[in-house]
């Protein structure tokens, strides 16, 4: 394991976190029944992925291309953390106030 | 650095509570860490464009926590929010939670082990796809190249992942079966049953049967004496019959205390206690005894 762990330099500890976090995120994406764990998951995967790309580029030299990859997953992470804000910014506030005039009403017949 | 990595690594740690628990504000909190966290460790390596996107992503995100965290919403939103559920997911299931929890350390450790077995392959694939990326050949010919047992190994991961996700997905489908034949109506009568039936009023329809069973044969033989056929009209309706009227001198009896208790026992006690209480040997030829059953020999009517 230490022989391991030296082979892949300073970062092994992050390469290992992060394809464990990367299936974590891969079975809370298929598993998780509530959609905005789902989302979580998704960005749990790609929080996860980004680093990897990071120090994969970096042992390559060609930190250009792997910019350009980062940024576009990060543009793919932006959009889903958005998608599950609105969602539930949406549902949040309509569903408790609606049942907040339901009692009301039902207090004033 | 070290200090860099090691946010991105607690950070991701804390990621795994924010799955379980699902919470929106801790939720939020974990995202606009990791972007910070990772901006940092993005710059360190020298990709300063994806440290700046990545920044933006994570400081974008905390006026919305601080939105959410300012935000006091009145008493009864706060009571509606315990019970609200996050969106596609019915109230039942919050039961298969626990379920999920038992499965979940052990999928944690099996995917520890399995990462383990992935990292060279992960590794090596990765770079040297970054590495021949303008190459021709497809990247599963390039993976397949790089390393074949580390390619099996990796097969056997998802193999094992996946065997993993079936099995939890059938237990969940197993709980949630067994929740759903329970309706509520059912557990309702079945919480009223485990009541003790002293508290309990039985429907009219069932204390006919019920009555029948309070008075068994075998009491009878016990009470056969002088007043036996006195006896048998005593528990029918008191009218003003011809039997009756020899006993209480040819005015209509009142029902004794006794026999008030009868009924009262027949509406609301257990008949099995009832009948237990006529069995014993305790009540047998004493005053008590007699007087529950409508006899006049001793004292009479419970005076």
């Amino acid at each position: 394991m230490i022989k391991a762990l030296s082979y892949y330099g300073p970062f092994a500890m992050e390469w290992y976190f992060c394809v464990l976090f990367c299936f974590l995120g891969l079975y809370g994406a298929l598993m998780m029944k509530s959609s905005f764990r789902r989302l979580a998951s998704l960005v749990l995967m790609f929080s996860s992925m980004l680093p990897a790309l990071i120090i994969c580029g970096k042992f390559t030299e060609d930190m250009h291309t792997t910019q350009a990859m980062a940024v576009s997953l990060i543009f793919l992470q932006v959009l889903i953390t958005a998608t599950g804000l609105a969602v539930i910014r949406k549902t949040i506030p309509l569903k408790l106030f609606r049942n907040i005039k339901q009692k009301e009403n039902e207090k004033e017949n | 650095m070290i200090a860099s990595l090691f946010v991105f690594t607690a950070v991701l740690i804390f990621a795994t509570g924010v799955l379980v628990t699902g919470r929106l504000a801790f939720t939020v909190l974990f995202l606009s860490l990791t972007g910070v966290g990772l901006s940092v460790l993005f710059a360190v390596l020298g990709a300063w464009y994806a440290a700046a996107a990545e920044l933006v992503l994570g400081a974008g995100l905390i006026p919305y926590l601080f939105h959410r965290v300012m935000i006091r919403l009145p008493k009864e939103v706060q009571e509606e929010k315990r019970d609200w559920v996050f969106p596609f997911q019915k109230k039942a299931n919050r039961q298969q939670l626990p379920v999920s929890l038992k499965i979940l350390p052990l999928s944690f450790l099996i995917f520890a082990l399995i990462s383990w077995f992935f990292i060279p392959v992960f590794f090596r694939s990765f770079s040297s796809f970054l590495v021949k990326l303008q190459s021709p050949e497809p990247f599963l010919n390039l993976l397949w190249e790089t390393k074949k047992p580390d390619f099996l190994v990796f097969l056997i991961a998802v193999a094992a992942l996946i065997f993993l996700m079936l099995a939890d997905r059938e237990e969940t489908e197993a709980f949630s079966n067994r929740r759903n034949s329970a309706t509520p109506e059912t557990e309702k009568n079945t919480a009223e049953d485990n009541k003790t039936h002293t508290d309990k009023i039985l429907p009219e329809e069932v204390q006919p049967v019920r009555t029948a069973v309070i008075q068994p044969e075998k009491t009878q033989p016990v009470m056969e004496t002088e007043n036996s056929t006195e006896k048998k009209q005593t528990n029918a309706v008191p009218e003003t019959g011809s039997e009756n009227e020899n006993i209480s001198g040819g005015k209509t009896r009142k029902p004794s205390k006794a026999q008030e208790k009868h009924s009262q026992d027949a509406n609301g006690t257990h008949p099995e206690r009832k009948n237990r209480r006529f069995k014993s040997r305790k009540y047998r030829g004493t005053k008590k005894w007699k007087n529950e059953n409508g006899t006049k020999d001793e004292g009479g009517n419970g005076k």
